[in-house]
């Protein structure tokens, strides 16, 4: 299992810094975080800057070894990013766009190795049915869910996905957190999960990350780091947190938030 | 998920197993093109002014004794080299467009994008206004030389830039088509003071040629190719993984500007070498790939054996047309492989367009 440390990070754009003083450690392995916050607040820089993609200040450490320091292919093998943008509709065969994924990191592999990882992961997310069909051909989210078999092939210790579940219907968002959250526990891991759909994320996640204000605004438990405080502060909307007849916790949005001192 | 469809999933084959008859369609096609490339290229050398036989041509190669001084001359000085030039310059623009494709993310991309070949036409532009060959150089090797100088100092510029500001696309591109207008200023400039043979030599040389085909140029092409080519290999994965996109390449571990430099310097130095020695031949290095894109997908195993072939196959067709539209003319290379290209290439987008 691959140790995540984050200390004082401070990200930017250009002069304009967006997040800064982050500070996360001490994740727990086998763990699904929700990474939540407004547009535009640095949710998809935060990934990209643990991803090695985007340029940071302060320290990110995969096992004590400085996330800048490490090599593209060092880090590629602990971490695994799936970016925003869903692949190209290229005229790559899904199983093709799979198999290309596993052999440009894992040189180590036999073929056969990676035939039967592929043959795993299609059968996982149950995309058995699109492994011959071209990117150009597939819709959003059928290309989404090549995107994340890319991400999973690779067996990473840490996964990083920025809303993986954008372009899929509500059977599929479900099927696709399911399946990350069985992953991450089989292998006591770590995901990190942008997320849109706050719901979702209380559901799926076992603590969340939210962003607001420049910075981390809470950090926790769903229950806890959700609370109608923090939901009015993060995304200006006055909200309630009720639990359902499952137990489960769940947000009520009211409407726009009221409190002049957020705004 | 997979509760779903476990009784599914274990009623059909492997998806290895399908793998298997998917990669074997492949490579048949791979033979396929094989196969035209072979055809063409016999038609290539059996076809010309000196009536010879298909059959005095094979027999002529197996055994050269059974021809006569002129024929073997014909043979073995003229329409060989011609038919292996046009074979080795078509799978060198082919090889050279596929990679630029895919690095630069754009099927329009081909080797002239990068300013190469005007780099190349204002060396060779130079070496005969100036008419360097009086001073003691091969006149055969003169303009080639100053051609391929020429288009190694763009490669070079290109690289710096590169380098300086970040191999972005964006980067590259906008540096190729700056450079596209600035050469084409200068070989204006240099057509304008030159006299008119020199004029006509330029002009001649713009339209790119087989026709000084010789055994020492097509070893060095090949040396130059066979040289490129493992590195081809080598980059298979990366360059597959890159046509997801880039961040999805990046996250994969690959270093995607550093190949991108790496494979600028290989296509750079590709077409340098072909159009050095040929003139400037367009349209092979943009609808080689397209075809071959078509025909074997993107996984760059198949995508880059097939994009040479498919080159390869266009330009031995063309240099076959430039000798047989008008008998007893050699109409210029260049010219023949755009008025194919055009119509093909449209063609092309066409029934990409009508297959969604």
């Amino acid at each position: 299992m691959t140790k995540l440390d984050i200390r004082d990070l401070v990200i930017a754009h250009g002069k304009n810094t967006i997040l800064s003083n982050i500070t996360l450690a001490d994740f727990e392995p086998g763990s699904v975080i929700g990474v939540l916050g407004p547009n535009g607040v640095g949710k998809s820089s935060f990934l990209r800057s643990l991803a090695g993609l985007a340029p940071y200040g302060g320290s990110i450490t995969y096992d004590g070894d400085e996330n800048r320091k490490l090599s593209h292919n060092q880090r590629a093998r602990k971490v695994a990013y799936l970016p925003q943008t869903l692949p190209q509709a290229t005229n790559l065969v899904a199983y093709e766009a799979v198999i290309s994924a596993c052999r440009a990191v894992r040189h180590d592999l036999t073929r056969d190795h990676v035939e039967t990882l592929t043959e795993r992961v299609f059968d996982r997310l149950n995309i058995r049915h699109i492994a011959f069909q071209p990117l150009s051909r597939m819709s959003g989210g059928q290309r989404q869910m090549v995107g994340l078999a890319q991400i999973i092939v690779r067996e990473p210790d840490i996964m990083l996905l920025d809303e993986p579940t954008s372009a899929l219907d509500l059977r599929w968002q479900l099927g696709v957190l399911d399946v990350v959250r069985t992953l991450v526990k089989d292998k006591q891991g770590l995901a990190l999960i942008a997320l849109h759909d706050i719901n979702l994320a209380m559901r799926h996640c076992d603590s969340l990350i939210l962003f607001g204000e420049g910075g981390v605004l809470s950090h926790g438990a769903p229950r806890h780091a959700m609370t109608p405080e923090m939901l009015s502060r993060a995304y200006h909307v006055s909200g309630r947190l009720e639990t359902c007849s499952h137990g489960s916790p769940f947000v009520i949005v009211d409407g726009l938030n009221t409190i002049e001192g957020h705004r | 998920m997979k509760d779903q469809t476990t009784g599914a999933a274990h009623a059909a084959p492997s998806l290895s197993h399908q793998y298997r008859a998917f990669v074997f369609k492949r490579i048949f096609w791979l033979c396929i093109f094989l196969t035209a490339l072979i055809v063409s290229f016999v038609a290539n050398v059996i076809t010309g002014p000196a009536m010879l036989s298909f059959v005095d041509v094979v027999t002529g190669i197996l055994d050269p004794e059974t021809l006569s001084g002129a024929m073997k001359v014909i043979v073995f000085d003229v329409r060989l080299p011609f038919a292996v030039l046009a074979i080795l310059i078509g799978a060198t623009l082919g090889l050279a467009g596929a990679e630029l494709q895919t690095v630069l993310n754009n099927p329009l991309a081909s080797p002239s994008t990068l300013g190469i070949m005007h780099a190349a036409t204002l060396g060779a532009s130079v070496a005969i206004v100036f008419q360097l060959d009086q001073y003691g150089l091969p006149e055969n090797y003169i303009v080639p030389v100053f051609a391929f100088a020429g288009a190694l100092c763009a490669i070079f510029l290109i690289q710096m830039l590169a380098g300086f500001y970040g191999a972005t696309i964006d980067t590259v591109v906008l540096f190729g088509i700056a450079l596209v207008f600035a050469l084409d200023a200068l070989v204006s400039l240099i057509q304008f003071v030159a006299d008119t043979d020199s004029l006509q030599q330029i002009v001649f040389w713009t339209m790119g040629s087989l026709a000084r085909a010789s055994w020492e140029k097509i070893a060095i092409v090949s040396v130059v190719f066979l040289c490129c080519v493992p590195f081809s290999i080598r980059h298979v994965w990366k360059m597959t993984a890159l046509r997801g996109g880039e961040d999805y390449a990046k996250s994969y571990g690959v270093s995607v500007e550093r190949l991108r430099m790496l494979v600028l310097l290989r296509v750079g130095v590709l077409t340098a070498v072909a159009v050095s020695f040929t003139g400037v031949i367009g349209f092979v290095g943009l609808v080689g790939p397209h075809i071959a894109r078509l025909a074997f997908g993107e996984d760059h195993r198949y995508y880059i054996p097939g994009s040479i072939l498919a080159g390869a196959f266009i330009l031995s067709c063309a240099s076959l047309a430039s000798k047989s539209i008008v008998p007893g003319i050699m109409i210029p290379d260049g010219i023949v492989t755009a008025l194919i290209g055009i119509p093909l290439f449209l063609a092309l987008l066409i029934s990409q367009k009508r297959r969604g």
